[in-house]
Parts: C-alpha cells; sequence; structure tokens
C-alpha cells in the first residue's frame, strides 16, 4: 500500500480526533451509576421526589399506579356488566282479570314495560290462567277453561294450550280436561305435566303427561288432593303437599320441599300471626331449622338457599299493611339476609292475611313479588330492588320468562 | 433472611468502582468514537450511551480488569448502530474555509474532502476497523475483540476500505461494496 496514502489517512484521522472529552460529559457519565436502574424511560429515574424526607424514584410508584388503574378498570367494568345486566332481561308472563268480559287473560311484559301486549283474546266466560314458559323460553303453556259454573271453578271444560312467542300462534296441546290445579315442563322442554282437577273438586285427581310434539298423553290416577309437580330428568311425579285451610276457598301449601327433596320447608299456620312458626326440616341430619315467624318459603331452583317472608313483628301502618321484609337463607348454614321490604295488608284476621308468593328467576339471580306497593325484584347478590311495571299492579302468578336462546 | 445494609453497601461499592471504570476510560472512549462518527456531539450522545448500557450490564462483568475492552465493545456496537442510522438518513457537515488558501490549502481539502466522501462510502464495519486499527492503534486481535469477529474478517475489511480510501486519494472512481 502507497505509504503516503497511509500518512495521509492516519492525518485525516487524526483531524478527526475531537481530543478530550467536555466537562459535561464527565459529570453526565458519573452520575449515570446512581441513577439508571435499567428501565425503558430513563428519564422518571432521574426524577426522584421527597416524600416523608426520603427520595423515592418514581419508577415504582408509576408502575404502582398502572396496576391501581388496570385493577379498577377491570373491576369497574365487571360491576357495570353486573349493574346493566340487571334487571333480568325476559317477558313476564301474568294472568289478568278481565272484569269487562268476566273473564282471565294473559299478558306479557318486560321488566322496563316493553314489549306489553296480551296474548289471549278477551272472550266472555273463558279463563286463561296459570302461565309457565317452556326452560328455552320460546313457548307458553296456559290453561284454558270454559264453560264454568257459575258457582265455582270444579266444572268446566278445560285444555292446555301452547303459544310461541316469536310466531304468535297458539296450539291446543291437551284438550277435554277438568280444571287444573298446575301445570309444568320437563326439564328438556319436550313434555308437559298436569295435576287436576282443582283440590275439592273431586274424589280422584289425576297427572297427565303430555308429549310436545306427538301429543301423546299418559295419565295417572291420584287422589283428590294438592299436589305438586316434580321432576327427575325426564320421569315426573306428583308429590302431595300438606295444607290447610286459607283465606277464602283457597288451601295453602305448609310443606313445600326443595327441588332436590332434601329438605322441606314448613309453616305452622295460615296467614300473618306473629306465631306462625317457619322451620326448615333437614331430611339427612333429621333436625328441623328455626327461622322464626315467616312465610311463604320459596326454593331456589338449585336449592342453594331459599327466600321468604319474615315477619317483623312492627304493629301495622295506620291499621292497613305491615312492613314485613323479604329474606334469603342460604342452605346449610341458614344464615339470613334480609333484603328489602315486603308490603302486606292487613286483615281483622291475621290468619286471613293472603302474603305475597315468593318466585326465582330460572337462573336464580333474582327473586320478584307483587305486594300492596305492586310489583318488585330483587337481585340476590347485591340487594337491589327494581320496581315493576304498574301495568302489574293486582295481578298474581308472575312466571320470569328464562333468558331466551340465540338463533 | 436478605440484610439489606449489607445489600445497600455492595450496591454502593458498585457504584463507585463503576464510576471510577468509566472516568479512567472516558477520554479513551470519547476519542475513539469522536474519529468513527466525526463529530464530537455525536461522540458525547454515543459515549453516554454506552456509559448507560454498561451500567444496566456491569453486573455481568465478571474481571474488572477487562472493562476497558468490554466497554469498548459496547461503544462500538452503538457507534455501529449510529452510523447505520445516519446512512439512512445522511447529514453533510460543511466546512467553511476562511482563511486565504493557496494551491497546497487546495490540494489538502480535496484529499481531506475525497477522504471525507471515501469514509462515508465504507460500511459501518469498515470504517470502524480502520478507525480501531489506524487511529486507536489497536492490534489486529484486539479490533477482532472489539468487533467480535475473527481476525480474518478484521482484515478483509480492513483490506478493502484502505483500498477504497486509497484509490480516492489517487483520484481513481472508488468502487462501493
Amino acid at each position: 500500500m502507497n505509504a503516503d496514502n497511509d500518512r495521509q489517512i492516519r492525518a485525516w484521522l487524526d483531524a478527526r480526533d475531537p481530543g478530550a472529552p467536555p466537562a459535561r460529559l464527565r459529570e453526565a457519565t458519573a452520575a449515570v451509576s446512581y441513577g439508571t436502574r435499567g428501565w425503558r424511560f430513563p428519564g422518571l429515574d432521574y426524577m426522584p421526589v421527597r416524600v416523608f424526607g426520603r427520595s423515592w424514584s418514581l419508577r415504582p410508584l408509576a408502575v404502582l399506579l398502572v396496576v391501581l388503574a388496570l385493577a379498577a378498570a377491570i373491576v369497574g367494568a365487571g360491576l357495570l356488566y353486573r349493574w346493566l345486566q340487571f334487571p333480568p332481561r325476559g317477558l313476564i308472563a301474568y294472568t289478568v282479570s278481565l272484569s269487562e268480559t268476566g273473564s282471565s287473560g294473559i299478558r306479557l311484559i318486560a321488566a322496563d314495560g316493553s314489549g306489553a301486549r296480551q296474548i289471549t283474546a278477551s272472550v266472555p266466560n273463558l279463563f286463561e290462567h296459570a302461565p309457565r314458559w317452556s326452560p328455552d323460553g320460546r313457548t307458553l303453556a296456559f290453561v284454558r277453561l270454559s264453560d264454568l259454573n257459575a258457582f265455582g271453578s270444579c266444572i268446566g271444560a278445560g285444555s292446555i294450550v301452547l303459544y310461541d312467542v316469536e310466531t304468535g300462534s297458539e296450539r291446543v296441546l291437551v284438550p277435554r280436561l277438568r280444571t287444573i290445579q298446575e301445570v309444568g315442563w320437563s326439564p328438556a322442554g319436550d313434555k308437559v305435566a298436569f295435576v287436576g282437577p282443582s283440590v275439592g273438586c273431586s274424589d280422584t285427581a289425576e297427572l297427565g303427561v303430555v308429549d310436545v310434539a306427538s301429543g301423546a298423553l299418559t295419565r295417572t290416577s291420584l287422589e283428590n288432593a294438592l299436589w305438586m309437580l316434580r321432576w327427575d330428568g325426564d320421569s315426573v311425579s306428583a308429590v302431595r303437599v300438606p295444607t290447610i285451610d286459607g283465606p277464602a276457598v283457597e288451601v295453602l301449601p305448609t310443606d313445600l320441599p326443595s327441588n332436590d327433596g332434601r329438605f322441606v320447608a314448613t309453616v305452622s299456620g295460615p296467614g300473618r300471626a306473629m306465631d306462625v312458626a317457619l322451620g326448615v326440616l333437614d331430611r339427612a341430619a333429621g333436625r328441623m331449622i328455626d327461622l322464626g315467624a315467616g312465610g311463604s318459603p320459596s326454593w331456589a331452583p338449585d336449592g342453594s338457599s331459599m327466600a321468604f317472608v319474615q315477619f317483623t313483628g312492627a304493629p301495622s301502618e295506620f291499621g292497613l299493611t305491615f312492613r314485613d321484609r323479604l329474606a334469603i337463607a342460604t342452605t346449610g348454614t341458614w344464615q339470613v339476609r334480609t333484603l328489602a321490604d315486603v308490603t302486606v295488608l292487613d286483615e281483622s284476621n291475621p290468619s286471613l292475611v293472603r302474603l305475597p308468593r315468593l318466585a326465582w328467576t330460572r337462573d336464580g339471580s333474582a327473586v320478584y313479588w307483587m305486594d300492596m306497593t305492586g310489583g318488585h325484584v330483587l337481585e340476590v347478590a347485591t340487594g337491589r330492588v327494581v320496581d315493576l311495571p304498574k301495568d302489574l299492579n293486582g295481578c298474581d302468578d308472575l312466571q320470569w320468562q328464562p333468558t331466551p336462546r340465540a338463533d | 433472611m436478605i440484610d439489606r445494609a449489607r445489600v445497600a453497601a455492595v450496591e454502593s461499592d458498585k457504584r463507585v468502582a463503576f464510576a471510577q471504570l468509566v472516568d479512567r476510560d472516558l477520554d479513551r472512549g470519547y476519542r475513539i468514537a469522536g474519529v468513527i462518527l466525526g463529530s464530537g456531539p455525536d461522540a458525547e450522545d454515543a459515549v453516554h450511551d454506552a456509559v448507560v448500557q454498561a451500567w444496566r450490564a456491569f453486573g455481568g462483568l465478571r474481571d474488572t480488569a477487562r472493562f476497558e475492552a468490554w466497554f469498548q465493545r459496547i461503544l462500538v456496537n452503538v457507534c455501529r448502530d449510529r452510523l447505520r442510522k445516519r446512512k439512512r438518513s445522511p447529514v453533510t457537515e460543511l466546512t467553511l474555509v476562511t482563511s486565504r488558501a493557496t494551491p497546497d490549502d487546495f490540494a489538502e481539502i480535496d484529499d481531506r474532502l475525497a477522504l471525507d466522501r471515501a469514509y462515508a462510502r465504507l460500511s459501518p464495519e469498515q470504517a470502524i476497523t480502520v478507525v480501531l486499527r489506524f487511529s486507536a492503534d489497536l492490534t489486529l486481535e484486539d479490533v477482532a475483540d472489539r468487533m467480535r469477529v475473527p481476525v480474518g474478517t478484521v482484515k478483509s475489511r480492513l483490506h478493502t476500505a484502505l483500498l477504497i480510501m486509497h484509490r480516492a486519494l489517487s483520484g481513481a472512481e472508488v468502487i462501493d461494496r
């Protein structure tokens, strides 16, 4: 290689030599080991803050703030999602008395008042009642009674009708029945069972099971009593329910078994006398749990808890109503939470007081009822209560639609 | 159980040791970076970046006697990255000649400009090899160590780089490699 060229290259390189480093570089590099922590945002490391006499690096504080913000956002989103899920979606089916035609009909309405419509025709002397949702929420079964004897409901022609909520079409599933006590769907939604006639109308009763698709009907004779339908998979049985005379011509069940039969809720008497005791028999343990003065027990669908009306013992307000409490007892521990007010009409005879009937949504997340102030739904987990539309006032036998499946 | 006082003492020793080592090698590192990058401010940035990287990795250095070579390796990487970025967005420094020029001055300027252009055409690896060998006066083995390549690669790069620069000085066409 050319020596002169080499010298020129060296000279050129020497000319590029910047010399000694400036003082600022020496200071900056000296500070590195006292500030840099191997982090992507070294700028923050050079911003220590003094709190309580100590210098704190901002990095851990910034990380903590980010983590807390993320946690708060996740919790907030969860709470908002839960908030928006209540009251439950779905339509409420209920029986309404149609005084102008001397009949009764079935109506639907959502908790927010939307979707209100009557699904049955208002025909004189035609009583449609006892709506019952299929498990998938698409079909409503109800009882249609016609030709009722003017003196009572024992004599009449009954049928079970299926109503398709989406199409609005109906078909008679079982014709030519007598009066009907209860109707219920199989868990699979492929059968409908019923018990009839009403208690006291005959010496005998029957349990019927109808295949929804084919209409095939099987019947089993029973003695005349109050019966409760219990499904065990594909098969159904009728469970006799002990009763006492209730208001008017009603009979009220004194024993209400849970769905799995492990427990039996018992009330010692009708009405709202303070000596009416509510208890739960634990069949396996053979012991009775005393829940105090109360009534109207209702088991959650999964049997994990029981709702009931707890009598408060407070005097009647203006001699007109009692402010009792809706309570929920957890199965097993039997811890009781009182969650909402239940307004009960005071009667001159306490045994004639009609307690509100408590019902659970199919998923067990809510309990709903009608009382003197109207309809209400309670979110079990939070105790939040929402009033139902005024259309429901005075009605009974509310049935909340199971969450419909998306097509 | 963690002895917090002991950890703090060790940590403090580590900081002091690092600061001392950097201070010792700062001059040489700054000048090497200055020659490679051809700019004092750029060299300051490169050295500071290298010191930050070195501090972060200081815990992994087993033998502080090798700090100089270790630090220069980091510095070489930083300079190489800067040269690569510069190639993507070239900046031309202008040199203003204010004194009365003589024919020899023009010849010197021509040679300097020719070498500037030739140097700019070198790959970052070739440029750094030239600087480490002819400005920092490192042996071929030390150059290979700083650049983490075999000695043969160093020789090859040096040969190519000097060929380009010699041809620039002779006025011959410079071939990009």
